[in-house]
């Protein structure tokens, strides 16, 4: 049942278009009915109308007073028929969009990429930062980290003879347990495999809340010393095994030994948050060894006691430090810092970088709407006889504006859907690109799921409401008289859309010059000598199984093996085995540096490499004071430093000869070369710039992991499975870590930055095209309302240059004004950038100049259609049209 | 016309209303007035114009429905039609109508003496 009285009746009657109105039909149709039943009686037409009248009674009282129940209830009706009215205005929103399907594209083009782009950067925000971690209660969680000594240097473990005392007398914390990632090799695999896995106290899994997906997590029998090896499998390796849900009882070989699955954990269980999943969860036996071996030390983790907040909690475990101090001293100390494990999520740096980039995606989705905004203001003025003859015909303003705002929603939901493509598209491209620092330190991975689903919608239903609104109000504001009288309006309007595209220039401007900061502190960074020539090295970073070659001089043995057999591929020149190399060096957190008859410098955090005599000349190492490595330094106690290092503790002059310890129970040792500088934690890293290079003992490199470092003709990608298959050849049982190139693996250190200059100039890059579009859009609008002016000037004698020069002058005014702003609004911006670059200041004018002076290049060039279309006005055609 | 009586006119003229669209589909105002006129055989008085606001109390009850429609002299009309609520309305009140219908017999029987 049609109820709407502006609407049509099912019988097709059209229907009055208010209660007035309606009033006026219902009364008249009775005196016409009167009428002609009073003619059929003998009366004149004439006086059957007056005696009709007369009949009818006060019909102005009886139309006033149906007129008024019916305004009251279309009040009632509004609400009740709230929903037929919408769903009318949303047909009537897509008959629009058929009706003009490029002015519809255009909308939700603009709104979606913008719409997009926010969400695809919300993903990410939300999988590193926003969501909550998939812990019970995660915020009442900390870490339990020693504090080293007298420093304020934090490690995140307890040592293992420590952690009784410690768990019996914290009584701030509810519970706790812990855990500590160890690496084994699976054996029973096509090829030896790497795997990490988390050795874990029993009750770890319910101090989480984590509840086995397949089967059950570790219980207390597990945990028996000598009890049988049971593990309980990571969701992605469980997957990456085929997701058997039958894969309880079944068995893996880890080191050898078979180890039962007795279930699987959930998706998102990862622990600890850094780092990646570990493959499966294994037992720390009651007496603190995992598969009989003792564990040194454990990462402690705990439960906020009822009523106890994370500082009176550090106050109760200062106090328990001290009293345990007194009563069962430890080398170590008992001195402890507890922080929320909620912490783990990304560093500064990392928080910073994304706040950054969602400030960016912010201001690039505010440009989307002011052009939307804009767009949708052009459409009202093209429509302005159509809403002028429905104001005439009664639809009320509350009513047009109702209808306006749902055409807007729908174009925006429609943008929407768009915004979802380019969201995956994007959410893909930039998961590839994330930096294994990022992923690193999230437990989900970024992806268009609910959470950035209803973010995306909600953006979306939000951006249509904001980019109808300027459009709707007029639509609505406009009185319908006002057909004809249209430019005073028309002015006003002209200037808010003039308003819109200087405001999204100028908000172009400062992504632009955003992206050139970041682009040229790229530069920087690429520039950066690491001190070594990464160019044509190819890296194989091996774990020697321990179980295989028990004993330095058989590892030793093993990868002498390994240096011939790579040496003797057909393309490498030269072969060298190192520890802790570029950028994944080791750091000695060294509390008392000192150099010979000199006051210890104090602690310093010193990264350092080792590397086999000889390696210098594979790795274009340049010494530059001093001699390159030889047999016997590591007995002898030899070091290579570099400038930095040197200068801290020998001040100016020549270093070599000169003898450091690192600590006051450390041995002297020599320094016999320097080198100018060795990046060896990263190009981009400032904070470290300290080196040090330890010789390689005659009988072989003593940490577990090593990288045999190759030299090669000039194609070290190509060369990776030849070298690959050379390792085999020595031990098919051996894993292989990584393979890759020392491009590559510097690259690694600068993924972060690459990232924001990536991700930063896709941004600019949709910003300029949005904006200048909009400017486009201001200008050919501008063009075709004076038409008719162009042509008279024309026709009396202006050349065409003047007309251009006029269109082209009012498109320079608005780039100008967009520039100048936008230059202004980058200066004031720009130092939230600070911390992000490198070797560029973050008021870096060139940036900003460039970005400024490219937007009022791209927005002048875009005028120039609309410019020349002026030119092209014939006077007689115009004159004739008006 | 006092309140009085224009409040008992009222709630006759709405039952009478209700009276005659009972099982007679739909009707638009002057049909309703035309059929009590000829069915009390002119002696309800009615005035034309309280007839409407009467239509309209109704509607807004719930007891009627009304939608434009195009009658058979192809004029445009609105047309009235009992809901189930107007049924129910009738048939629950019909004890408080039995004076007005009392009221509206001895009209009739006085109507046909004359």
């Amino acid at each position: 049942m049609a109820r709407d009285p502006r609407g049509r009746s099912r019988h097709g009657t059209p229907l009055p278009p208010d209660p007035e109105r309606e009033a006026e039909w219902e009364i008249g149709h009775h005196i016409e009915e009167r009428v002609d039943r009073l003619v059929e009686e003998g009366w004149t037409r004439e006086e059957a109308r007056r005696e009709a009248v007369r009949r009818f009674g006060d019909a102005g009282r009886v139309r006033s007073e149906l007129a008024r129940m019916g305004r009251n209830d279309e009040g009632r009706r509004r609400m009740t028929g709230w929903l037929e009215g919408t769903v009318q205005d949303v047909a009537y929103a897509l008959r629009g969009i058929r009706r003009s399907p490029g002015f519809a594209a255009t909308v939700c083009l603009t709104l979606g990429v913008g719409i997009g782009a926010a969400a695809a950067i919300f993903a990410v925000v939300d999988a590193v930062l926003l969501r909550p971690l998939p812990y019970d209660r995660p915020e009442e969680i900390v870490e339990v980290s020693l504090v080293r000594g007298s420093t304020d240097m934090t490690m995140p473990f307890l040592l293992a003879d420590q952690l009784d005392a410690f768990r019996e007398s914290a009584d701030f914390l509810q519970s706790s347990a812990y855990g500590l990632v160890v690496d084994r090799t699976r054996t029973d695999g096509p090829t030896p495999e790497e795997l990490r896995f988390l050795a874990a106290s029993p009750d770890l899994d319910d101090l989480l809340g984590i509840q086995a997906l397949v089967g059950r997590t570790l219980g207390a029998d597990d945990a028996a010393p000598g009890a049988a090896r049971r593990i309980v499998l990571g969701h992605a390796y469980w997957r990456r095994l085929g997701a058997d849900p039958d894969v309880v009882g079944r068995t893996l070989r880890l080191d050898d030994e078979a180890w039962t699955v007795v279930g699987v954990l959930p998706r998102h269980s990862k622990f600890p948050v850094a780092g990646s999943e570990p493959a499966g969860w294994i037992p720390i036996a009651s007496d603190r060894t995992v598969a009989g071996e003792p564990l040194q030390w454990m990462q402690v983790v705990g439960r906020l006691a009822p009523g106890i907040d994370l500082d009176r909690a550090q106050e109760r475990a200062d106090r328990l430090a001290a009293a345990l101090d007194e009563t069962r001293p430890h080398p170590a100390g008992w001195r402890v810092r507890l922080a929320r494990i909620t912490e783990w999520r990304g560093d500064d740096d990392v928080r910073h970088a994304l706040w950054l980039l969602a400030g960016a995606v912010g201001l690039m989705l505010s440009i989307a709407l002011a052009n939307g905004a804009n767009l949708l203001l052009l459409r009202a003025r093209v429509r302005r006889r159509e809403l002028a003859v429905r104001r005439a015909v009664g639809a009320s303003r509350a009513r047009l504006l109702a209808q306006a705002l749902v055409e807007s929603l729908v174009l925006a939901l429609f943008g929407g859907g768009v915004a979802a493509a380019a969201a995956t598209g994007l959410i893909h491209g930039v998961g590839e690109a994330l930096p294994a620092d990022l992923s690193w330190a999230t437990v989900y991975t970024p992806g268009l799921g609910p959470r950035s689903l209803l973010f995306l919608f909600g953006t979306a239903t939000v951006a249509g409401l904001v980019v109808g609104l300027p459009a709707s109000l007029w639509t609505a504001g406009r009185r319908a008289a006002r057909v004809a009288e249209d430019v005073r309006d028309a002015g006003a309007r002209q200037s808010v859309r003039s308003a819109f595209a200087v405001g999204s220039l100028a908000l172009s401007v400062t992504l632009v010059a955003g992206a050139g900061l970041f682009a040229r502190s790229f530069q920087e960074l690429v520039r950066v000598d690491p001190g070594f020539d990464a160019d044509s090295l190819a890296l194989v970073h091996l774990v020697p199984t321990e179980r295989v070659y028990p004993t330095p001089e058989a590892r030793g043995a093993f990868l002498r093996r390994v240096v011939e057999e790579i040496g003797s591929v057909h393309g490498v020149r030269a072969v060298t085995v190192t520890e802790g190399f570029p950028p994944a060096a080791y750091v000695s957190l060294a509390s008392g540096v000192q150099a010979e008859h000199a006051d210890p410098v104090g602690a310093l955090a010193v990264p350092f490499m080792t590397i086999a005599p000889g390696s210098e000349a594979v790795l274009g190492i340049e010494i530059a004071d001093g001699r390159p490595f030889r047999a016997g330094d590591a007995e002898r106690g030899a070091a290579i430093v570099d400038r930095d290092f040197a200068r801290t503790l020998f001040g100016e002059g020549s270093a070599v000869g000169r003898r450091f310890r690192m600590s006051a129970d450390a041995s002297w040792r020599e320094v016999v070369g320097v080198v100018e500088e060795l990046k060896l934690t990263g190009i981009d890293d400032r904070e470290t710039p300290l080196a040090l290079v330890n010789p390689a003992a005659d009988r072989g490199l003593t940490r577990p992991s090593v990288t045999v470092v190759a030299r090669t003709g000039g194609t070290p990608d190509a060369l990776l499975p030849a070298l690959r298959a050379a390792v085999q050849r020595v031990d098919p049982r051996q894993p292989i870590g990584q393979l890759t190139t020392g491009t590559d693996a510097l690259a690694e250190s600068i993924a972060r930055p690459r990232f924001l200059l990536l991700v930063m100039s896709v941004l600019a890059a949709v910003a300029t095209l949005l904006a200048v579009v909009g400017v486009y859009g201001v200008v050919s609008h501008t063009v075709s309302q004076r038409r008719r002016e162009m042509g008279i000037r024309m026709a009396v004698g202006a050349s065409r240059t003047k007309v251009r020069r006029s269109v082209l002058s009012r498109g320079a005014a608005l780039a100008a004004g967009g520039a100048l702003l936008g230059a202004l609004a980058a200066l004031s911006l720009s130092h939230l950038a600070d911390g992000l670059l490198f070797g560029v200041g973050a008021r870096d004018p060139a940036s900003i100049l460039t970005g400024a002076a490219a937007i009022f290049a791209t927005a002048v060039l875009a005028c120039w259609i609309p410019a020349r279309r002026a030119t092209r006005v014939d006077p007689v055609d115009v004159l004739r049209s008006e | 016309m006092g309140e009085d009586r224009l409040d008992v006119i009222r709630g006759t003229l709405e039952y009478l209303v209700l009276e005659t669209l009972r099982g007679r589909g739909e009707m638009h105002g002057f049909e309703i007035l035309e059929w009590i006129r000829e069915t009390t055989r002119d002696a309800l008085v009615i005035e034309e114009g309280a007839l409407y606001p009467a239509l309209h109390r109704m509607k807004r009850r719930g007891w009627l429905d009304a939608e434009w429609g195009i009658s058979d002299k192809g004029r445009r009309a609105k047309y009235y039609r009992l809901t189930e609520t107007g049924r129910s309305a009738l048939s629950d009140e019909e004890a408080t109508w039995d004076r007005y219908v009392r009221a509206v017999e001895r009209l009739r029987a006085r109507g046909a003496e004359s």
